[in-house]
């Protein structure tokens, strides 16, 4: 998954009505409530096999500090997606 | 060890429809949607876990001889007083005999297995021919009226477990697990002796659950909790017929049940009417599967409850009948 399509997802699960980016403030997205965060964790799960560290939900204040927690996993995804850039 | 279970529900139902009156913003059919719960039964002002506990007990006990009872261990965190021992005081209105240990285990959706844990150590120990295992709960007391989120997660109820030494239907492969570093996600802040950021008052605040960081949680420690139960029982998931796991909400199960690759048809799923019911969810849910049929002799069934503490635990069941 590129971070492009990442954030689509996000888009989707935290219910913005426009295309979110990095500077995207979180509190700006109707679905940023307990529900959406619930949906996230989950998506994160299935799509990236990504658990979260304990504690770090409340100090994402930006779309941006989900894609950096989930940055590696991104890079893992595309790897195994696409077998060319490997190496 | 387990040779039968009896669970017991408070009268008063909470359904959709009434939380739906009193938020307006959650229409009946989403509350449904996101929990997979329909109703809840609440405990009255007057009924306690102990309460809940009792009746299940005297269901369970009815046809059944008290003296060959050694043991009554009761989990619960609504407890009846905090001193004296809910345990003590269920003694003595279940007629169980004097030479009877008694004591009570604060714990919560883990707490089930722990107690069968106990259990399965005071049998093999000789230390009681039979253990009467309780749970009784009424987390809605400690709720915020204005929560819906609490509101449409939990359920009130108890439930009584008679273990034999004498039963077929084994208990092994236990696995257990701690974090304490997540106890502020799900917490009753000044319902001991601690007060809240020195605060008056002393007394209990509302139940703060931070339902992101507990589903979290579940995600991270659950498969590995299953891998670990699996190794040591030496079997592979398609060896176990059943799986039951502590009732949190229909969305959080669902989603470890797919993430984990079990079929449907093998995991219990029973909280549509009775909500999250906490440690007594999976003696629910163990009570409804017999009856269905779901639960057969010689069928070997996977345990597992997970939540505050946050504390976790596993086991496996041989059903023999």
């Amino acid at each position: 998954m590129t971070e492009t399509q990442f954030l689509q997802r996000l888009a989707e699960v935290l219910m913005a009505d426009q295309p979110i980016a990095r500077d995207t403030p979180l509190e700006s997205l109707s679905g940023w409530d307990s529900m959406g965060q619930v949906a996230l964790v989950a998506m994160l799960d299935e799509t990236l096999k990504y658990q979260l560290p304990p504690g770090t939900l409340q100090g994402c204040k930006r779309v941006g500090d989900i894609v950096a927690l989930v940055g590696q996993k991104l890079d893992a995804a595309n790897e195994a997606a696409d077998p060319d850039r490997r190496g | 060890m387990i040779t039968a279970v009896r669970c017991h529900l408070p009268e008063t139902r909470l359904t959709n429809d009434d939380l739906a009156a009193l938020f307006p913003e959650w229409p009946s059919e989403k509350i449904y949607q996101k929990t997979g719960i329909r109703e809840r039964r609440l405990a009255g002002p007057d009924e306690t876990a102990g309460d809940l506990a009792f009746h299940a007990a005297q269901r369970l006990l009815e046809d059944r001889d008290r003296s060959r009872i050694g043991f009554v261990l009761h989990c619960t965190q609504s407890p009846d007083y905090l001193l004296p021992t809910t345990a003590c005081l269920l003694q003595n209105r279940l007629d169980l005999p004097q030479r009877c240990g008694a004591l009570d285990f604060n714990l919560g959706c883990s707490g089930y297995i722990y107690g069968l844990a106990l259990s399965d150590g005071l049998l093999r120990a000789g230390h009681a021919d039979a253990v009467l295992l309780l749970t009784g709960e009424t987390y809605s007391k400690f709720l915020n009226p204005k929560d819906k989120g609490t509101r449409t997660i939990f359920g009130d109820a108890g439930s009584a477990t008679l273990l034999d030494s004498a039963s077929p239907n084994r208990l092994h492969s236990f696995v257990f697990g701690t974090d304490g570093s997540g106890g502020e996600f799900l917490i009753v802040p000044g319902s001991g002796m601690r007060r809240p950021d020195g605060a008056e008052p002393a007394g209990p605040r509302p139940l703060a659950m931070n339902g992101p960081e507990v589903f979290n949680f579940t995600v991270r420690v659950v498969p590995p909790l299953i891998d670990q139960i699996l190794d040591r029982g030496r079997i592979e998931l398609r060896d176990v017929d059943y799986f039951v796991f502590h009732q949190a909400n229909a969305f959080m199960i669902e989603h470890l049940r797919r993430r984990l690759d079990i079929p449907a048809d093998k995991f219990a799923l029973s909280l549509e009417y009775v909500g999250n019911t906490v440690s007594c969810s999976i003696p629910i849910a163990i009570e409804s599967a017999l009856a269905d049929g779901k639960i057969r002799p010689g069928m070997r069934i996977l345990l597992a409850g997970f939540g505050v503490g946050l504390s976790w635990a596993g086991c496996l069941l041989e059903w023999k009948g």
